[in-house]
């Protein structure tokens, strides 16, 4: 007995020691630049590792004065909302039909849009932009956002399918008996029941949305309408290596983020390990 | 209750939408009633032809926001602004390393800014021929006083005008002249003096990097940083002709005319001339290693004196300038220099017809017209296509002095090799191999190679 | 009467997404085929020249096509083992629930969720060649011989990028396995145990083969992800895929020549080229997992 134990002691340090190693090679990156944004370039580049010597807020104050980083949050904030309430809409209302009904076309529409699945948005970046033009979609958040919508719909209406294929028939078929009209059985029985699903994805599609970056860069011109992605690479580039006002920059288009995602990590990841392991 | 539930989200997503729209308009709602408040107050004599009607201009140049070059632009900007309420200026300028990019990209997309600078030569050729630079003879001919003020060819030079493409597609508006900047500080330090042949640059690099500085500090990541020094190797070697020779392929640019360069620049990376790893090195790491005293040398151009002589750099008053070296058996190219052409500003062929003709037309002629350039020369120590009748008092500074003085005495000059190239992709090609080479992926052979390849495969 | 109004019903449903994607995204798949015939020198000008193949055989000749090949394909590999294989024993030890597991979760997933823009950025500064984390690191510890430009030094460089995207993505996968791995049922476990298994036992012999389902379903969305993986390299080369084309991928070159070089033709060939692919492997995807699924 006592041996059995000291056995398991050892092997749990090594457990709790690679989980650790993980941790801070996730971690100190993270770490390491957010506290490199509260030093100045001398501070930095000579006292790399340690706290800063005097903790400054002058970088965070140029971004938002001189850069005005605000404005390309917004912008990012609209897109990626709207993306996700279209996106949401839209595919839920496709794959209720494709999974809970059967008709002749079925199958060729599920075909259909298994065609885009893999195929990435700048393998087409010229139409696109020539569509673009066409239309006046540049500077618009508003193409940006159709344009977004369009690609993912075969990835959400793929994972959707399949999970509300999963939902027992007699949820549905009570429903009916009940007197409820296909749109009620829909709006008031099926969408309900995947909340979960759609919870999660309408994350997953909201950070797709808001970190895009080539279509965003080649469509948004005015840096009044760029996003936080393009805002950010076009800051980066234009410095004199000024690390740690990089640094602050990297924090902030970061914050809302990490905030949205500890608020609704449990959703997440309930979410994503029903939809994957399910589907 | 499930009735309110889908009218709820219904009115989220139009909430959502409509705000999403407002928010465009708001945008330039605010941008533009700004720049009411502060120009209502202004003379309202000043231009006769100004109209209430809105109007936005789309502009280009190729200094970062925070570059000190772009003090002069905002001053000009701002003066333009005053004379011209009713527009609206787009400021889309970004940093010379990523310009090049976005003017190819906006090309491609017919998506060019209004009023843009560019370089002229192989790279914007295709685009000048399908039409998409706006030709500013009529300009020109309209305003003969403006026409006028220009140096004896400055209008024909070859990055304002094609041989076989009539028309006049860019205003004259920086001359470039390249050089070297040095730190006195730490050349005293080392006990070295400003080299005048490639033979001296080498041992006083030697010395530089004995004592534990990167002696001449280029940012090979940025392509054109070792194109720049190719160019000017080029021009010393063979004699600023030879980027007409290599255009009309009585050259080759795997021939030993410029095989042999590419070994010269083969030989001071493995010296160790050009530091540990340059092509990790960007330009932004470049102009900040040398202002933090990292290095002893860095080539570079007029139009940076700003940068490292300015109130804002740490080595403002250790900065000191030499000629680019010649070759010890080649004295006859001793003054054959890399610069001269120049960045000019082009109109796109966009506006014509519409509301923004004139204003494009207006603030092309306010930057390259006498009174802008001399906010140039001013501040940035640039060298100006036309003719200043008070340069002297504008030049204050020594090193200014210098630059302006190699270029005078210049008996040849030219800018990139592949200024007279018909390849449009010549340019980016050429950086990239030079980029290469210095990141030990290519031989001196294999560069000259990969360029005529080039030109190979875009003859089909 | 019940089947016609659904069928309308069903029409009405599918319409919005059939509509958008059809012009959004299939239209531009077919242009982009359509315009690989043809040699253009962009939207401004509207030379278009009918020329064959030419454009498909122009970029089989160029090397740089191959190299950005081999860099897909060193990406698929490197990347999906690096991935699946991390994943899955993270996933592992956090099934056990020691004490901390929804502290580890958190910050596991946490890189997947930042902007990958971002992201990049933070590297780069890590990698610098010369003020970078890594070398001052490595320097301080002794092992200054190991550093070097990470970024841009033939022989690491790629992999390096590979490397990164693995690091963002892992907690991810990490978590889709987790869900699965908790589902064993505990009886195996035990039994298992009764039997005198070892931890290494357990994991190969049970485990593992449990969960092939799901490290199947991971391992296409791996492939998914790097096949859309543009944002990432060029950041991390500041947008010249280079030095002197090293770090191509496939999407990289359609936007090198279509937007930098001019090369619309070709560009649009190697588009059709990268679409070819792609749709290949959506057909071998829906085949392995639908039928399944029907299965099931």
């Amino acid at each position: 007995m006592k041996s059995l134990r000291v056995r398991l002691n050892y092997t749990t340090i090594i457990k709790y020691f690679l989980l650790l190693v993980w941790t801070i090679i996730t971690l100190y990156p993270l770490i390491f630049t957010v506290v490199s944004s509260l030093k100045t370039q001398n501070d930095m580049f000579s006292n790399l590792f340690g706290l800063p010597k005097a903790i400054i807020f002058d970088n965070y104050i140029k971004l938002f004065t001189q850069i005005k980083m605000g404005r390309n949050i917004i912008n990012s904030l609209i897109v990626s909302t709207c993306t996700v309430a279209l996106q949401m809409t839209i595919s839920s209302a496709a794959a209720f039909v494709l999974a809970r009904f059967n008709f002749r076309i079925k199958t060729g529409v599920r075909v259909f849009f298994m065609f885009g699945l893999l195929v990435p948005i700048q393998s087409v970046m010229v139409p696109v932009a020539m569509i673009a033009k066409q239309v006046n979609g540049y500077n618009s958040l508003l193409f940006l956002t159709v344009i977004y919508t369009a690609f993912q719909l075969p990835y959400y209406i793929f994972i959707l399918t399949g999970f509300m294929k999963n939902i027992p028939k007699e949820i549905e078929e009570s429903a009916v008996i009940d007197g409820a009209s296909f749109h009620r059985v829909f709006i008031n029985f099926i969408v309900p029941l995947s909340i979960p699903s759609i919870a999660s994805l309408s994350i997953l599609s909201f950070f797709s949305a808001w970190n895009e970056l080539l279509l965003a860069l080649i469509l948004l011109k005015k840096d009044t309408t760029r996003t936080v992605s393009v805002a950010l690479l076009t800051f980066a580039g234009d410095m004199f290596a000024d690390y740690p006002g990089l640094c602050a920059a990297v924090v902030v288009t970061v914050i809302p983020t990490v905030i949205i995602y500890i608020l609704l990590q449990k959703n997440i990841v309930q979410g994503i390990a029903a939809g994957a392991v399910k589907g | 209750m499930f009735k309110i539930k889908k009218a709820i989200s219904l009115m989220v997503v139009i909430a959502v939408v409509v705000s999403m729209m407002g928010m465009t308009g708001c945008a330039e709602k605010v941008t533009s009633s700004t720049d009411q408040t502060t120009t209502s107050t202004s003379n309202s004599t000043v231009q006769d032809k100004a109209s209430t009607e809105k109007v936005d201009l789309r502009f280009a140049l190729s200094f970062a926001a925070a570059d000190p070059q772009n003090k002069a632009a905002e001053v000009l900007l701002e003066q333009f602004k005053k004379e011209n309420p009713n527009v609206t200026i787009q400021n889309e300028s970004t940093s010379s390393s990523r310009y090049h990019d976005k003017l190819k990209t906006e090309i491609a997309s017919d998506m060019l800014p209004d009023v843009f600078a560019n370089w002229g030569g192989s790279e914007v050729r295709g685009a000048v021929s399908a039409g998409s630079f706006l030709d500013l003879t009529t300009l020109l001919n309209e305003n003969p006083t403006f026409k006028n003020d220009f140096l004896p060819g400055a209008l024909s030079g070859p990055d304002v005008t094609y041989e076989d493409l009539p028309g006049q597609w860019g205003m004259p508006f920086m001359s470039i002249v390249t050089g070297f900047f040095y730190n006195k500080a730490i050349f005293e330090q080392v006990g070295v003096t400003p080299p005048e042949t490639i033979e001296d640059l080498i041992v006083v690099a030697q010395k530089l990097k004995d004592s534990g500085t990167i002696p001449w500090v280029v940012g090979g990541k940025d392509g054109w940083r070792i194109e720049h020094i190719y160019s000017a190797l080029m021009y010393k070697y063979n004699g600023a002709g030879i980027a007409k020779d290599l255009a009309s392929r009585k050259v080759k640019y795997s021939d030993p005319q410029s095989v042999e360069v590419f070994k010269v620049i083969e030989n001071l990376r493995d010296l160790g001339v050009f530091g540990p790893n340059p092509a990790s090195v960007d330009f932004a790491m470049e102009q900040n290693l040398f202002q933090n005293g990292k290095t002893g040398m860095d080539f570079l151009m007029n139009a940076y004196i700003e940068n490292y002589m300015g109130a804002a750099s740490p080595i403002a008053k250790d900065v000191g300038y030499f000629a680019f070296p010649y070759f010890k058996d080649k004295p006859q190219y001793k003054d054959e220099i890399m610069g001269g052409g120049s960045m000019c500003l082009s109109i796109s062929a966009n506006v014509k017809g519409t509301n923004r003709e004139q204003y494009a037309n207006k603030l092309i002629m306010k930057f390259s017209g006498k009174a802008g350039l001399s906010e140039f020369v001013k501040i940035n120590a640039l060298i100006p296509p036309v003719k200043l009748d008070n340069m002297e008092e504008l030049t204050t500074n020594e090193v200014q002095k210098q630059f302006t003085a190699t270029f005078e005495k210049a008996t040849g000059n030219c800018l990139d090799i592949t200024l007279y190239d018909q390849v449009s992709s010549m340019l980016t090609k050429t950086r990239s191999v030079c980029t290469g080479l210095l990141n030990k992926q290519l031989t001196a052979e294999q560069a000259g190679q990969e360029l005529d390849n080039e030109i190979e495969t875009n003859k089909k | 009467m019940k089947s016609k109004q659904n069928f309308k019903n069903i029409i009405l449903y599918l319409l919005p997404a059939l509509l958008l994607y059809s012009i959004f995204e299939l239209y531009p798949m077919i242009q982009a085929v359509f315009l690989s015939f043809y040699k253009w020198n962009g939207i401004g000008g509207a030379n278009l020249k009918f020329v064959g193949f030419n454009n498909f055989i122009s970029i089989f000749q160029d090397k740089v096509f191959w190299m950005s090949i081999k860099n897909l394909g060193i990406f698929l590999v490197l990347g999906i083992v690096s991935v699946i294989t991390i994943s899955f024993f993270l996933a592992y030890l956090l099934s056990l629930e020691l004490k901390g597991t929804k502290f580890f979760k958190v910050t596991f997933f946490l890189p997947v969720v930042l902007s990958v823009t971002a992201v990049s950025l933070m590297w780069k500064m890590i990698l610098d060649n010369n003020y970078g984390l890594l070398n001052t690191l490595l320097t301080n510890i002794g092992l200054g011989n190991l550093a070097r430009a990470w970024l841009t030094d033939p022989s690491v460089c790629f992999i390096v990028i590979v490397l990164i995207n693995s690091w963002i993505f892992i907690g991810y996968y990490t978590i889709i396995m987790l869900a699965q791995i908790i589902s064993i049922p505990k009886e195996i476990f035990e039994s298992l145990n009764m039997d005198g298994a070892g931890e290494f036992t357990t994991i190969f012999k049970a485990v593992l083969p449990l969960s092939w389902d799901v490290i199947g379903i991971c391992i296409v969305l791996v492939t998914a992800n790097i096949m859309k993986a543009f944002d990432l390299v060029y950041v991390l080369t500041s947008g010249s895929f280079g030095p002197s084309d090293i770090n191509q991928i496939p999407v990289g070159l359609i936007y090198y020549k279509s937007f930098i070089s001019d090369q619309f033709g070709q560009g649009s060939a190697l588009s059709t080229i990268v679409m070819i692919l792609g749709i290949s492997l959506s057909a071998v995807m829906y085949f392995k997992i639908f039928q399944k699924a029907d299965n099931n």
